[in-house]
């Protein structure tokens, strides 16, 4: 078992480009950890970092309590599951799995004891003497598990480990992954682009853009509370609402509508040069009813348990569409007109998109 | 089956029963000369019909120079792939790890080595090999065949090597195994049959090797090919000798591309590594 203390990491490749800039993260001993972001944000380049396949440029990296910055893979006692599996394609289960065994110079009744737990663990029994090729995605999703339980090692890595497996087979192996985690208690960091996968999984959830850490927080806060514009927009499907907005005295206008200025939030606005805001509202925080501005439905994605309603003012460009989230009970056709209440939960964003406040 | 398909059909047919014809007819004389009598051997018109003797087989296999020939190229044959692999096998590797103009420069290079006729090289060596004492060694031959083997190997596993995911090489990283195991024990399986593909193209050229053979050898290395020009003696050409000679000549050709078939087609088509 072991905590991981990043500390001012960056990676900076020979040509000048920046692949992960400054960044400083605690990882709690047993916590699961969920680095999420669009391609290209950095979140693979520092899960090879913490793996040692990838050089620290600068900072530094604490597993447990041994800096290991510049200690080979094998002696930082972890384990990887990669995206594309890396099984060893003329190697059997069971010499997949027994491999980082067997470099350690294991004795073979170890090795099998051991292979043979892992295999009951990860219901691969049936399995041992097949050949990777012989077995279906999600058997060799989890014959790579097994090659990392089977070390009993202080940190799982796992790459996007559920990329390649279609839909359904997801949604369970999510469920299972999330439970072998619970039940190991071992530490994890776990990468994916998918935020859905980051919510559902990750104790923690660490997002990312452009080498950059936006916010690392629990799902919910993150979800409730982000701290810009970025995250509150990845975060979230459909996606949050953003308006253009702008400060006048006590009011804050978007378009002709006027909202009162919380006392709250008067300070963090005062500091602005210009007034200019972004208003950042989730679906669910519109409401379709008797009151409200009028607005013509462009779309309906009617999804049986709720429709997902997208509407346009008049006189506002495509871009200035908004996302509802209704329920399922409303019957809305497209093209009709109705009315968009603004009651809940608004975001404040300033002209950077850091998060100012909300209002309610 | 439309027309022209059956047009172009019969057309690949007859084309290959041609081919077929041109390979296999100078064997099939080659086969038959081997068996024939001194007598039979150019008789006008040529027999079809005759009895088979293996007089000049039992001739060859108690000559002892050409006993020693065998052995003689077996051992460069051997000799020149194994060194070819051990040479080569570590380069594809480098050239397989590196990337941009480096490595596209290096292979070309590779390849135009093995593009120059040998007949270029023949002379420096013959040279050198003067001062050095190699010419009529086995080894001195064992290092010429190099410039050829060398290329041909590297060119043959580079491709094969690249179409094996990286991602397998750090796995086994993570897992514990140092480049050497790693080498061993996942790159190597996996290059099994591409190498058992050059090895082979390797020893054959090697057997067949004439050029090198004839002028850097003198009594002591004799190989079979320039064993057989022996055979057109100061008394006579002994076409039966030659025939049977060149018939055994050809078996290891026959014999490693029978085996190897499968392993030949995957190695020269590179990237047939099932991940």
């Amino acid at each position: 078992m072991a905590e991981i203390q990043i500390t001012n990491m960056s990676k900076i490749y020979g040509n000048g480009m920046t692949a992960v800039d400054d960044l400083t993260l605690h990882i709690r001993d047993g916590e699961f950890l969920v680095l999420v972001g669009p391609s290209g944000c950095g979140k693979s380049t520092i899960l090879r970092m913490i793996a040692g396949l990838k050089s620290i440029s600068s900072g530094e990296l604490r597993i447990g309590d041994r800096v290991v910055n510049d200690l080979e893979p094998k002696e930082r006692d972890i384990a990887m599951v990669f995206q594309s599996y890396a099984l060893y394609p003329h190697m059997t289960v069971a010499e997949n799995i027994g491999f980082p065994l067997r470099l350690e110079k294991r004795s073979p009744s170890e090795i099998e004891t051991r292979v043979k737990a892992a295999a009951e663990t990860l219901e691969l029994s049936a399995y041992l003497d097949r050949k990777p090729s012989q077995l279906s995605g999600g058997q060799r999703q989890r014959v790579a598990m097994g090659r990392a339980i089977v070390r009993q090692p202080s940190v799982y890595l796992l790459d996007e480990p559920l990329s390649n497996l279609d839909a359904k087979l997801r949604d369970a192996t999510r469920a299972e992954m999330v439970d072998l985690q619970a039940r190991l208690g071992v530490t994890t960091v776990y990468v994916t682009h998918d935020q859905v996968e980051a919510m559902t999984m990750g104790d923690r959830v660490a997002v990312m853009k452009d080498g950059t850490l936006q916010q690392c927080a629990a799902p919910r806060e993150l979800y409730s509370r982000p701290a810009n514009q970025f995250v509150a927009g990845f975060i979230g499907t459909p996606a949050m609402n953003f308006i253009p907005a702008e400060i006048r005295g006590d009011a804050i206008l978007a378009g002709d509508h006027a909202f009162p200025l919380p006392a709250e939030l008067s300070p963090a606005i005062g500091t602005l040069p210009d007034g200019h805001v972004t208003l950042g509202i989730r679906p669910e925080h519109l409401s379709i009813g008797p009151d409200g501005i009028p607005a013509e439905v462009v779309a309906v994605e009617e999804l049986g348990f709720e429709a997902i309603v997208r509407v346009s003012f008049a006189g506002a460009g495509a871009h200035d569409q908004l996302i509802v989230r209704a329920g399922g009970e409303t019957e809305i056709t497209r093209g009709e007109t109705v009315r968009i209440g603004f009651g809940e939960k608004i975001h404040v964003f300033d002209a950077n998109g850091q998060r100012l406040g909300e209002m309610n | 089956m439309n027309p022209t398909n059956r047009r172009i059909r019969t057309a690949l047919y007859a084309f290959g029963i041609f081919w077929g014809l041109v390979i296999v007819l100078p064997f099939f004389w080659l086969a038959t000369l081997s068996v024939k009598s001194r007598l039979d051997a150019f008789a006008t018109p040529p027999k079809l019909l005759f009895t088979p003797t293996f007089e000049a087989y039992r001739e060859v296999f108690t000559d002892s120079d050409f006993l020693s020939a065998i052995m003689n190229s077996l051992i460069v044959s051997t000799g020149a792939v194994v060194l070819s692999l051990v040479i080569a096998i570590p380069a594809a590797f480098a050239l397989r790890n590196l990337t941009g103009p480096i490595r596209h420069n290096a292979l070309l290079t590779i390849l135009l080595i093995r593009m120059v006729p040998g007949m270029v090289y023949l002379l420096p060596y013959f040279v050198i090999y003067g001062r050095l004492d190699l010419i009529d060694t086995r080894i001195g031959l064992i290092i010429v065949h190099l410039i050829f083997n060398v290329p041909l190997i590297i060119w043959m596993l580079t491709p094969i090597w690249r179409a094996i995911p990286r991602d397998l090489a750090e796995a086994a990283r993570v897992d514990g195994a140092t480049p050497l195991q790693t080498l061993l024990l996942v790159d190597l399986p996996l290059l099994k049959g591409g190498i058992l593909a050059s090895s082979v193209l390797a020893f054959i050229f090697s057997w067949n090797e004439f050029l090198f053979a004839l002028v850097l050898t003198r009594r002591d290395v004799v190989t079979l090919p320039v064993a057989i020009v022996n055979f057109l003696a100061f008394e006579g050409t002994e076409w039966g000798k030659i025939a049977a000679a060149s018939m055994f000549i050809v078996i290891p050709a026959i014999v490693f591309g029978f085996f190897v078939r499968r392993y030949m087609i995957a190695g020269l088509t590179g990237g047939a590594v099932k991940g």
